[in-house]
């Protein structure tokens, strides 16, 4: 008999107890038994509790067990599963990683209960006291998706054979750049997926690589540039929870990027039609924080047949503080002990995850409950052993053979990607240079690789040390077209013009649609003074993408300084179609037609810019919106200087003012015009407002008095810079004032602001 | 019962037909008496696969099922899908054999008659008798598992690599009666009453 008093959860009705004891009586030899668990009692709360989220009608199980005639029918085989611990699906130990989401692990105390009530022959208890299971709905658990992503068509999956990895390659209909806080996925077609990992691809590989393939998807362990959005790890598992992610890590996720859903599927012995459903959640927070994948993988696993205990081992350091918010470990059928922990400088040993017994076909990625922080200097280790022996149920070779490293599961791999949470997003160059070397090291030389150590340094302004890697980058990738023009932007960094141009136009003709690329190279001919290089290049790139508008504008600007206005004009009115709506474009129309003597016309541009906005994803970006109409605004003030139209102008650079306040050039001509209009009070408002900008926009004395009439101009000066708390600077400014308007023959003047200092 | 009177092998005949029960009946889809130990002579043996319809392992190994059965038509070795469960109801079970494209002659076993003559206790099991006798009294001589795919629950490899029931008839369609085997078998207990 099995532990009972620990397992008991509730004391038994007296009677009971005393009937057992009448019944031990009798017998004479035997202990007094205590009466068994019974369903009512002590099994229903367990199943319903752990068992249900699958086991129902339209659920993933196979059978649903939300009756007592299902699961005693069953009573054998459950008290089977559950104590050998394949049923519940869960293969951590429950000791060895912090509070796991969705932890379906069993206490052992159910377990006992549910093996003693089997062996007891599974007895009922009192039915009419068991309320029936809630049972869960098989709708998206985060509410109705912003946007739902479905299958074209179904795939059909045969009904036997092995297992298969499916590439499916969705188009996202997104007309704008989101932001996705959550993702749910619904498998429909339940028993035969066993797990999906989500990824997305910004290139056009996996639709090509789908198009090699024939049917629908294709058929490829290695999702190649298909990867999970960045410091995420989206999967699923049959009964995981939706993946949402850490509070400030939503995902951008920009048009033209396909959904990639890889599903790992397991026949079941008929014809399976498997269409799943993605959903997306969307959010208007931007990332205001980063996250990062840690990549461990042995690159060298060579396991001899027979080896029933074949190591490997690998570790990362940690270059930064961060927290563990999951992990997503990985070994292919050989795989049999996992172990994944962090070994902090202090010499402890903390446990992220132990699976005693990897089973290929339950493998899910994990997430913690709250994020373990772990300090700089950390490592991260990763201890798997591989079971190639005749005792390993689940070797595919009977009798074994040597197994090695790679890519079909019928070869090893053992890696584990850890999701790490920064604390500061300035952190995150050194993880993806920690990333680079470690991968370097451990023997993956690829041109990714030594492309994304360069980037890494790139992004760390260590400009000279990132030559090397994007050189070797290029080595065994020539065309890459990203390295060259980076190397070519280190280079132009370096003020090594030469170097870069000739980087620029080899990342040009390896991939002529490169914007930044074409702008980069225009502005060295430009600076060079090669203007009709420059504009070739660009209009070039403009032959290709007419509509891109970075690229018109540069054009324009390029001709503008050849002195080419007629040329500029022709260039941004080509634009029109597709930048009618644009401020930029009408912006900077506008002004041309106003060097070109298009009066009205220039001058209805710059009208319709103070109503037009700048769209980003959509919606308006107000910022950038109020600095370009307030530079219209304030190239109509100028406009109407000109025609001497001081209302005009009075109410252009109220408007100016009004959606950019510390417009410098727009309070020095209001402070101005203030002055001529003789209202000194309204001027010192304006000055104040100069002086309160940063120090390097801040206009100089000079520049100040030059705007003013004299002598008032100095004393409404004076008085802005008393204002703001600099009294002593006024002072000595009047006082100097003063003396050289003496000096100069002006004693009037001189004692005029005299006064004005007394006055201060 | 008629019997061929020659002279020891009817004897021997008359005994076992005396000390052998008749081998156990179930019935059809329609609900008509069936015996699938009953044979007709110039059948050379019968397969048994117990099977249900919510077993997982049992539902995968239906185009084995189907295949084996096919295959073996021609050396007159006769394949039976027995549904050994008290509650087995013909739609369900019709609905499972359309899904999973099975075509095989069927037995529904409510009492457990047949499971009990073949000692089997799980699904997917099979059990195979040869017919060799005067009497052609069934002869059990394979019980257990189809292949060595399933090691136990979640322990499975990707194909089998062992196929002990395809060897086994390969033998009996070459004219063998093979020494009793059984393996064990894995898969869902059959829902005998508690
Ligand atoms: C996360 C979903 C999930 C949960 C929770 C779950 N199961 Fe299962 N169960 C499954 C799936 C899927 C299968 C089918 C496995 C297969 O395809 O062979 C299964 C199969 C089974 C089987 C049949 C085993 C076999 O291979 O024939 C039994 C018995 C079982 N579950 C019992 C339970 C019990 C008891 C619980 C609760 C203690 C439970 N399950 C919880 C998903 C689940």
């Amino acid at each position: 008999m099995r532990v009972q008093l620990q397992v008991r959860r509730r004391a038994r009705p007296r009677l009971k107890k005393i009937g057992g004891l009448i019944v031990g009586g009798l017998v004479g030899t035997l202990a007094p038994a205590e009466p068994g668990p019974d369903f009512a009692t002590d099994i229903a709360p367990i199943i319903y509790q752990n068992c249900i989220d699958c086991h129902r009608p339209g659920g993933i199980g196979p059978f649903s067990l939300t009756d007592y005639p299902a699961v005693s029918r069953r009573a054998r085989q459950i008290a089977e599963v559950v104590e050998d611990g394949y049923m519940p699906p869960w293969k951590p130990n429950p000791h060895r990683s912090p509070v796991l989401i969705g932890d379906r692990s069993l206490p052992p105390a159910a377990i006992d209960l549910i093996v003693e009530w089997a062996a007891a022959g599974a007895p009922a208890g009192d039915l009419s006291s068991l309320a029936p299971p809630i049972v869960p709905t098989q709708d998206w658990a985060l509410g109705h998706p912003d946007l739902i992503i479905d299958f074209p068509a179904a795939y059909e999956l045969a009904a036997e054979g092995h297992d298969v990895f499916q590439n499916f390659v969705l188009r996202i209909p997104l007309a704008e750049r989101r932001f996705v806080r959550a993702l749910e996925f619904l498998p429909e077609a339940s028993l035969v997926i066993h797990h999906a990992v989500i990824a997305f691809d910004a290139t056009p590989q996996s639709r090509q690589r789908d198009e090699a393939d024939p049917g629908l998807g294709f058929t490829s362990m290695d999702r190649g540039r298909a990867s999970t959005p960045n410091g995420h790890i989206i999967g699923w598992t049959p009964g995981q929870v939706p993946y949402e992610v850490y509070p400030g890590t939503a995902f951008e996720l920009t048009p033209g990027t396909d959904l990639v859903v890889q599903l790992h599927l397991l026949p079941s012995g008929k014809p399976e039609r498997v269409s799943p459903r993605v959903g997306l959640y969307f959010s208007d927070e931007p990332p205001t924080r980063s996250g990062f994948v840690a990549l461990l993988r042995e690159h060298v696993i060579d396991i001899p047949a027979g080896e029933s205990a074949y190591p490997i081992r690998e570790e990362f350091i940690l270059p930064t503080a961060a927290a563990v918010l999951g992990l997503y470990p990985h070994a292919h059928y050989l795989g049999r002990d996992l172990q994944i922990y962090a070994e902090p400088p202090d010499g402890t040993r903390r446990w992220l995850m132990h699976i005693p017994d990897w089973d290929f076909n339950w493998q899910s990625d994990y997430r913690f409950a709250t994020p373990l922080e772990l300090p700089a200097g950390t490592k991260l280790v990763m201890a798997y052993t591989f079971d190639n022996s005749a005792a390993n149920p689940r070797n595919p070779r009977n009798p074994p053979e040597r197994v090695r490293g790679g890519w079909s599961s019928f070869d090893e791999m053992g890696e584990v990607a850890i999701q790490l949470l920064l604390s500061d997003r300035s952190d995150l160059p050194l993880l993806e240079e920690a990333q680079a070397r470690y991968l370097i090291d451990s023997g993956e030389k690829s041109a990714d690789t030594f492309y994304n150590l360069g980037l890494a340094l790139d992004r760390q302004h260590r400009f000279p040390e990132a030559i090397s890697p994007y050189e070797n980058a290029l080595r065994l990738d020539p065309t890459n077209a990203a390295a060259l023009n980076n190397l070519g932007g280190i280079y132009e960094r370096l003020n090594a013009a030469d170097r870069a141009i000739p980087l620029y136009e080899r990342a040009l003709a390896a991939d002529p649609a490169l914007t930044v690329t074409r702008l980069n190279l225009a502005h060295l001919f430009q600076r060079d003074g090669r203007t009709v290089e420059a504009a070739n290049v660009l209009r070039q790139g403009l032959a290709l993408r007419p509509e891109d508008l970075p690229l018109r504008l540069a054009l324009a600007e390029s001709q503008i300084a050849g002195r080419n206005a007629a040329g500029a004009l022709v260039t941004l009115e080509q634009g029109l179609p597709w930048h009618h709506q644009d401020p930029r474009l009408r912006f900077h129309l506008g002004q041309i037609r106003l060097v070109n003597q298009q009066l009205e016309a220039g001058l209805a541009d710059l009208q319709a810019v103070t109503n037009l906005s700048l769209l980003t994803d959509g919606s308006v970006d107000v910022a950038a919106t109020n600095l370009i109409r307030g530079n219209a605004y304030f190239a109509l003030a100028l406009l109407a200087q000109q025609r001497r139209d001081l209302p005009e102008v009075e109410r252009r650079l109220a408007d100016c003012l009004a959606v950019r306040p510390h417009h410098r050039d727009a309070l020095l001509m209001s402070a101005g015009v203030a002055m001529i209009q003789d209202t000194p009070t309204v001027a010192i408002p304006h000055l104040v407002g100069l002086l309160q900008l940063p120090p390097d926009q801040r206009p100089t004395e000079d520049e100040v008095l030059g705007i003013m009439p004299f002598p008032d101009g100095v004393h409404v000066w004076a008085q802005a810079l008393a204002a703001t708390g600099q009294g002593d600077t006024a002072r000595e400014f009047l006082a100097r004032h003063a003396a050289e308007a003496r000096q100069r023959g002006r004693p009037e003047w001189g004692e005029l602001m005299e006064s004005w200092l007394r006055e201060l | 019962m008629h019997l061929n009177l020659f002279p020891l092998g009817g004897l021997i005949g008359l005994i076992s037909a005396v000390a052998t029960p008749a081998p156990p009946a179930g019935v059809d889809l329609a609900g008509q008496p069936v015996a699938p130990l009953q044979v007709s002579t110039g059948t050379r043996a019968v397969v048994l696969f117990f099977t249900a319809p919510d077993c997982p392992i049992a539902n995968r190994y239906a185009p084995t099922m189907s295949r084996l059965a096919a295959e073996f038509a021609d050396s007159a070795i006769t394949t039976w899908l027995i549904y050994a469960d008290d509650l087995g109801d013909p739609p369900v079970i019709q609905q499972h054999q359309t899904d999973f494209r099975l075509k095989l002659p069927t037995a529904l076993d409510h009492d457990f008659a047949i499971a009990d003559y073949a000692g089997a206790t799980v699904t997917p099991e099979a059990a195979v008798f040869v017919f060799s006798g005067e009497d052609r009294s069934p002869q059990l001589v394979y019980r257990g598992r189809i292949d060595d795919q399933y090691q136990g629950f979640g322990q499975f490899r990707p194909a089998a690599t062992q196929h002990e029931l395809h060897d086994l008839l390969t033998r009996i369609a070459t004219g063998e009666v093979p020494e009793l085997i059984t393996t064990k078998a894995i898969g869902c207990y059959l829902p005998r009453p508690q």
